[in-house]
């Protein structure tokens, strides 16, 4: 027996969660000198009614303007000129703002200082929203003149940020303006302005090549964030845009031009995207893109300032989800957002969001301002304002307001991350909004300075204890035309490890952050190198260098030319287009009926089964139709692509087919096809419902046996088939998902023997304990204690996997005695494998995986009480949660008031509803009707079969990005070892999370004694961003072929690229 | 809660003017309760077909608690759908009317309405001032009383099937050319779409009096649908400033959304039901009628509400017309928007025209032909208007409609139609007296 592989994982994260020594300290005003407060006066012009911008802050500008060395600081004001603090070391500023000229008082956003003009002294430039921005030309005396109108840059639109990006690697800095819309707008139908491209001329000329690169976003941009995602020596730009208008992925084409990827590279994004940052935050040589939006992070919060909009309307997109994003950069293109399970969703009205390794242990934390003047999202507040008692002219004034603490984010392990604020010295109450980072004090490390509205600017030194880490401070030197190196990559290689940093000192919100690069390195005392791809694309080697405090200065000598690496020749190649499938859902809203559904259940199709129907010796493929839409049947011909072929499914299209199983049930020598129909469309007594069995009259034409499946009329989900009871024929196992409209009644499953081609439903006599077993979504057989005949395991939704042993053709449930109970899930696929090559068999279970909102553990379960508790007729479902070790209701008072309307009553109020727990909305005690559902863990993992008990193993962690819907264990490598490949997805959750829909698959290879490594997607080849379901793997022109299932869109197939013999 | 404290104010500053004198008026409690219940309809936000059953029953139950303060008053049970059961007081005893009256609005909105501690209050102000000029046992006999008779009509309101229709799915809108579907800016889903399937009060039959048909659909430029449409676009772009104020001051809309980027909040305004009962609030006001009377009208101009409403909403959704501002928008113009949100359900008939006219056929029956003002917008910051009767009151509403941009001229009409033959029937048939 080999020891488990998950034991490395527990030790990491305890001896990470012990660190971070690390302590900020607060520089005062009265020792700083920098006493700036964007304090915002409303007025009765000036308020959130006439401009509902107005709280959205100032920003930061941190860089050396009058080139002594020492980083001076620029703040922008809502109301107020912009102030200038000159450093004087030693945290000392003087307020030079007046002597530089700086007096416009015009509202101010963003606060750029580069060097645009190439002329040594970097320049200052200020977005506006209602006046001419200011391209302040710095004099190098300690004064500024504003060139904005002679340049062309003096833009007059509501701008947020500019942002300084040499796009066509010409050697000058050419700025990206984000724009934004007119924020006294009152109508629904408002586009904002498009973001500008300035290229840069030389001798500040200036001209607008918007239109010919390809600009075209006119979303209400807040920010902007440049970095080469794809690591093509290009640089690329992510835009967040508030409201309807996505984010946009612009990806730099080395040709003047940039293509918005951002719909084929993301499976979503922030819908109301504020700040946002680019940062390598695993180390895997990628940067992952962060953007931050405005869900609350507590329960009251949560259920008090709750913001959405209707589904039903054409702005509505289900690809913006109200959260922060967490983009891990997959290497192939494709993200995978893990902000959920990196404990980062949810940070309240988040403005900045900056990435430093603030401790130096070699990995990259993340900083988040948050905060509102006011709450504009109270629903309390917006239901208490009304215009019926005559309009009240300073209603502005009583709008609630509420102090936050910043977030300071450890990142523990490249994918979790804990807020270390408090204890850091960092978690002062403030409304925050842009921020900079800098090393002020030249010790070293990043020190932070925060604008914040109505409060005084905050500056954090950075206290660094000696924890034994180290780190390298890195200042690159770039051409005349863009000195600092702008858009210059730096990789630190040392250990094995790689540290990739960019030179992108316009991050997070409305700011600009140093321009030199802080790398943290932990326990690393010998650096191998230090490579750096600068602007122009060339490329240079650096050694001998070492860590420590002082900077490191690099200049760009003798560069060499660089390219990117030519792509890997990945393990799988995709062959999709040999099949000419398509899965259509039909639509169909669950929530309609079911308004407090934790989930769809009308997505599960399509069902996948492969066989040679027709005796060609080739095998063919069934994959089954949702409602109107008939199962396919697609032969294949001998030059490997597939047809579809006439084959009697045609007059069942009305059913929803959610699993298929080929079998010869009369033993003729021939496949026979069963159907599983399920869905969440029909109700109960539907014919559309009846499980279906089709004769095969040996060429593959199939003709309906009318009434062949003795189970009633049930919402399936599965089939699992296998000779149980050892006659020489296919006996069935079919497994009931839910009971249509009724949900969480419990429907029933069904083992049916296979009597000469009769199917007989024994369920009550061999197997009782089946018939109820629960929301099934998969089985599988397997002879999990080697006495020679077939057990079933059966995993569904609020259920442990439970596992029926077979004695003798009667089955008894041993989930208990074998180790399975109490690991209630959202199970979602079972396949049974010897993984661990012991010869017997363990059982890999796919979860609806660890990137989920609302985590689920055996001391803090999700749980579902239910009842028709208001008496109307139908079931209200009531899911709660822990909050603080109170069982709190999970959906909010609007989702609830919805399906419980006289929930009104007892909660006039949402901060009512907000205390409530699961006991006050039903104070009368629940009936005995009431069901009760519970889950205690949503990880996907291996049961490995110890001897016949089973002990659970996690899979590695890129198998928790979504939930698991596929499993299929094979040799993709050919290495001697199963491997497995996974494949998952939903686009059925809840109206508030809409999606679980990170993953892009994945392959885990098997590294020996039952553990497994995630394959990137570029060498394996397995990228499966669709909503997938089950794979089957067929014999393919003299190789093999893995089918993937699909739900609405076609099949994905893949066959090895080179199999190693 | 201080927010939440503006209607609890206007209901109980309401309250204090009668009681300035003692105890209020008779006729008084009612109107203050009806004022009530329309502020806390407000505050529920509940929509008007809903609003209008709300003031059905309450209305009926102070009525059946109260009658017998003036003799010759007749119970209602066996007049109304379903209505078999209503308790009645003992001839023995002796009660006080006004007590029962205020038992019964309080009982009956306890199981209505959302936010009753609205009403509660009410309640007690009015219990305070009586139990000093009513003998104990008389005020608890009375208070017994009013409270039975509330819960007989909590029981006939249950029975009604408006609480199932809460359990059934939402409307799957079928999708078309002529259909409706979500209009902007908030593309709600449809509201109440079941309410035509609740039990009419007086109405044989929700469907007993036919509605005259939309005009025939076609998306053809020449067509006299195109034509209709056309008719709601020019007016609105050439709005005279009468039209507006008209518009403006029948939009009873309950619900107004207003938009400021994240700031997303509701206006409240009175519904079309609440509306009508405060215009006959103001003339009873004016003639002083007595409690019963005031009892009387107020009863029955809320059961031609209710069946208006009813009978309409089952039209609205079997002819699940397409809105004009989503045809203008698909065919006209595509940036148009109307003068007043567009409510969210079919177009086909105009509600408001509907249930205006069956209201005001009551208080015609009552009043007679007789000039009034409304000042029932004021509130609104809409002006007084002056009306010759009310069927002029109730042609400039439905017109209003049109002006507002959100119903086509054959909508109002046919609804307007169709709620004159209901305000008819009610004031026929249900009989108060002999």
């Amino acid at each position: 027996m080999t020891p488990p592989v998950r034991v490395v994982l527990t030790v990491l994260f305890t001896t990470c969660g012990m660190a971070m020594a690390q302590e900020f300290g607060r520089i005062p005003e009265s020792v700083s000198g920098v006493r700036f407060t964007n304090r915002i006066v409303e007025t009765d012009s000036f308020n959130i009614y006439t401009d509902f911008y107005a709280y959205n802050g100032g920003g930061v500008a941190v860089g050396d303007l009058n080139n002594d060395g020492l980083p001076d600081i620029v703040f922008t004001a809502t109301q107020g000129h912009e102030r200038l603090y000159i450093n004087q070391g030693d945290f000392r500023f003087e307020d030079a703002s007046e002597r530089a000229g700086l007096t416009n008082t015009a509202i101010a956003c963003g606060a750029l200082i580069a060097d645009l003009d190439g002329d040594g002294f970097r320049d200052l430039y200020i977005c506006r929203r209602y006046k001419p921005n200011s391209y302040y030309h710095n004099n190098g005396d300690g004064t500024f003149t504003d060139l904005g109108a002679s340049t062309g840059l003096g833009l007059l639109m509501p701008t947020t940020m500019a942002v300084p990006i040499d796009y066509d690697r010409d050697g000058d800095l050419d700025l990206y303006v984000v724009t934004n819309g007119d924020p006294r707008r009152e109508g629904y139908l408002n586009p904002g302005y498009c973001d500008r491209l300035f290229r840069n001329d030389g001798g500040n000329r200036w001209t607008d090549v918007t239109d010919q690169a390809g600009i075209k976003d006119t979303g209400y941009g807040l920010s902007a964030i440049v970095g080469d995602v794809n690591d093509d020596g290009w640089p690329d730009i992510y835009v967040a845009n508030d409201f309807e208008a996505r984010d946009i992925l612009y990806i730099n084409d080395g040709k003047g031009r940039f293509d918005d990827a951002a719909t084929r590279s993301l499976q979503h994004m922030s819908q109301f995207s504020m700040g946002s940052e680019m940062a390598d935050m695993n180390n895997d040589g990628l940067l992952d893109i962060i953007s931050v939006d405005m869900l609350p992070r507590t329960h009251d919060r949560r259920m008090t300032q709750s913001s959405g909009m209707s589904i039903y309307g054409p702005f509505f997109d289900s690809t913006q989800r109200i959260m922060n994003t967490l983009q891990l950069n997959r290497g192939n293109g494709m993200f995978s957002n893990i902000a959920y399970l990196a404990g980062i969703a949810a940070t309240d009205w988040s403005w900045s969001v900056l990435a430093a390794d603030v401790d130096h242990d070699g990995l990259q934390d993340l900083f988040i301002t948050n905060g509102t003047k006011r709450d504009m999202t109270d629903q309390d507040y917006a239901y208490s304002v009304t215009t019926k008692n005559t309009p009240k002219a300073r209603q502005y004034l009583n709008m609630p307001g509420v102090r936050l603490p910043n977030f300071l984010f450890r990142n523990r392990d490249g994918y979790h991350f804990t807020d270390v604020a408090q204890r850091s010295g960092m978690g002062d109450s403030a409304v925050s909004n842009g921020a900079a980072m800098a090393d002020l004090d030249g010790d070293g490390d990043v020190d932070f300075i925060i604008n914040n509205t109505d409060t005084v600017a905050f500056i954090y030194r950075n206290d660094l204890k000696d924890s034994g880490n180290t780190a390298l401070s890195l200042r690159l030197v770039g051409t005349s035309g863009n000195r600092d190196a702008i858009g210059a990559r730096a990789t630190v290689y040392a250990d094995g490890k790689r540290f990739v940093r960019e030179v992108q000192p316009v991050r997070g919100y409305q700011s600009t952050s140093t321009t030199d690069l802080h790398i943290g390195l932990g326990r690393i005392r010998v650096i191998d190198s230090v490579v750096v791809r600068w602007p122009d694309g060339t490329q240079s080697s650096h050694t001998g260098i070492s860590p420590g405090r002082n900077l490191v200065t690099l200049t760009r000598e003798s560069p060499r030319p660089w390219a990117p690496a030519a792509a890997e020749r990945p393990l799988l190649r995709s062959v999709s287009s040999v099949l000419p499938a398509v899965h259509r859902e039909n639509f169909y809203d669950d929530f309609k009926r079911e308004r407090l559904l934790p989930y769809r259940n009308s997505q599960r199709g399509p069902g996948i089964a492969a066989g040679d129907v027709n005796g060609d010796g080739l095998h063919d493929i069934i994959l089954t139709g949702s409602k109107f839409n008939a199962s396919m049947l697609y032969l294949q011909r001998t030059d490997g692509s597939f047809e579809a072929a006439p084959s009697g499914f045609e007059q069942e299209a009305d059913a929803e087919d959610v699993d298929v199983a080929l079998l010869d049930i009369d033993r003729d020598g021939d496949l026979d096809a069963l159907f599983v129909s399920g869905g969440n469309e029909f109700d109960g007594d539907e014919a559309e419902l009846a499980d279906r069995l089709y004769r095969n009259n040996g060429k593959g034409r199939f003709t309906l046996v009318p009434n062949a499946v003795p189970n009633g009329l049930q919402s399936g989900s599965c089939i699992a088939t296998a000779d149980y009871d050892r006659d020489g024929d296919v006996d069935v196992f079919i497994g009931g998902m839910t009971v249509p409209g009724e949900f969480p009644r419990i429907p029933r499953s069904y083992l049916l023997r296979n009597d000469k081609g009769t199917l007989v439903d024994v369920t009550s006599t061999a197997a009782s304990a089946l018939s109820n077993v629960g929301m099934n979504t998969s089985a599988a057989w397997a002879d999990y204690d080697r006495d020679g005949d077939a057990d079933l395991v059966v995993v569904g939704k609020w259920m442990t996997p439970r596992l029926f042993r077979n004695d003798r053709g009667t089955f008894v449930d041993v989930t208990s005695a074998v180790g399975l109970g109490g690991f209630q899930g959202w199970w979602t696929s079972v396949a049974a494998a010897d993984i661990d090559a012991d010869g017997d068999q363990d059982i890999v279970c796919g979860n609806l995986g660890e990137n989920c909102r609302y985590p689920a553990s055996p001391e803090a379960p999700i749980e579902i009480v239910c009842a028709d508790f208001d008496d109307n007729g139908s079931l209200d479902p009531i899911m709660t949660y822990d909050v603080d070790g109170r069982r709190k209701p999970v959906r909010t008072r609007m989702t609830l008031t919805q399906h419980m309307p006289t929930m009104q009553r007892k909660f006039p109020l949402h901060t009512q509803y907000a205390a409530a727990t699961v006991n006050d909305l039903i104070p009368e005690g629940f009936p005995d009707s009431v069901l009760r559902l519970r889950a205690t863990t949503f990880t996907s993992g291996v049961f490995r079969n110890n001897g016949g008990t089973f002990v659970f193993e996690a899979l590695p962690i890129e198998a928790q990005f979504a939930p698991v819907y596929g499993i299929l264990a094979d040799d993709v490598d050919g290495d001697g070892r199963t491997d497995l490949l996974l494949a998952g997805n939903s686009k059925g959750a809840d109206g508030d999370i809409l999606g679980y829909d990170a993953g892009i698959g994945c392959m885990l290879r098997s590294i020996g004694g039952g553990a497994f490594a995630a394959v990137p997607p570029a060498t394996s080849g397995w990228s499966l961003p669709e909503t997938c379901r089950r794979i089957v793997r067929i014999p393919w022109r003299n190789a093999l072929l893995y089918v993937v299932a699909v739900n609405s869109g076609r099949p994905r197939l893949f066959t090895k690229t080179d199999i190693r013999q | 809660m201080k927010h939440l404290l503006s209607s609890l104010l206007v209901v109980l500053a309401l309250a204090a003017g009668s009681l300035r004198a003692g105890v209020p008026d008779s006729a008084d409690i009612v109107h203050q309760w009806n004022r009530a219940v329309i502020e806390v309809i407000m505050e529920d936000g509940f929509g008007p077909p809903i609003a209008a059953r709300i003031h059905a029953y309450t209305n009926l139950a102070a009525y059946e608690a109260g009658r017998h303060a003036t003799p010759g008053y007749k119970t209602l049970v066996g007049q109304l759908n379903g209505f078999k059961d209503c308790p009645l007081p003992d001839a023995s005893k002796t009660y006080d009317w006004r007590v029962a009256v205020v038992a019964a609005f309080q009982q009956a909105s306890s199981k209505l309405l959302y936010r009753i501690y609205i009403t509660d209050s009410l309640a007690k102000v009015h219990f305070g001032a009586l139990e000093k000029v009513v003998d104990k046992d008389v005020f608890d006999r009375s208070k017994a009383f009013g409270i039975a008779v509330g819960k007989a009509i909590n029981a006939y309101a249950k029975s009604d099937g408006y609480a199932r229709t809460q359990g059934l799915p939402d409307w799957e809108w079928p999708k078309c050319d002529s259909c409706w579907e979500p209009t902007p800016p908030n593309f709600a889903k449809p509201l109440s779409p079941y309410c035509g399937r609740v039990r009419t009060i007086a109405l044989k039959s929700v469907d007993q009096f036919a509605l005259e048909a939309p005009i025939l659909f076609s998306k053809n430029r020449s067509s006299d649908f195109f034509k209709a449409a056309m008719e709601v676009y020019n007016i609105s772009k050439n709005m005279t400033a009468d039209q507006k104020e008209i518009a403006n001051f029948w939009n009873d809309n309950p619900v107004l959304t207003n938009y400021r980027g994240h700031f997303v909040y509701n206006s409240r305004q009175i519904s079309p039901g609440g509306h009508w009962l405060n215009i006959a609030r103001q003339i009873m006001v004016e003639d002083k009628v007595s409690m019963v009377k005031a009892l009387e009208i107020s009863s029955m101009v809320s059961f031609a509400l209710f069946d208006g409403f009813t009978a309409c909403w089952d039209q609205k959704f079997k002819h699940n017309l397409i809105r004009p501002v989503t045809y203008i928008n698909n065919l006209i113009d595509k940036k148009w928007e109307p003068l007043l949100q567009t409510p969210p359900f079919p177009e086909h008939a105009s509600g408001h025209s509907t249930i205006t006219a069956a209201a005001a056929e009551v208080l015609q029956h009552h009043f007679g032909d007789r000039p009034f003002s409304d000042s029932t917008e004021v509130l609104f910051g809409w002006p007084v208007r002056r009306f010759a009767n009310f069927r002029a009151a109730a042609d400039e509403a439905s017109i209003s409609r049109v002006y507002g941009g959100i119903h086509y001229r054959r909508g109002c009409d046919a609804g307007n139609e169709h709620g004159k033959k209901i305000g008819k029937y009610v004031v026929a048939t249900v009989r108060y007296r002999d």
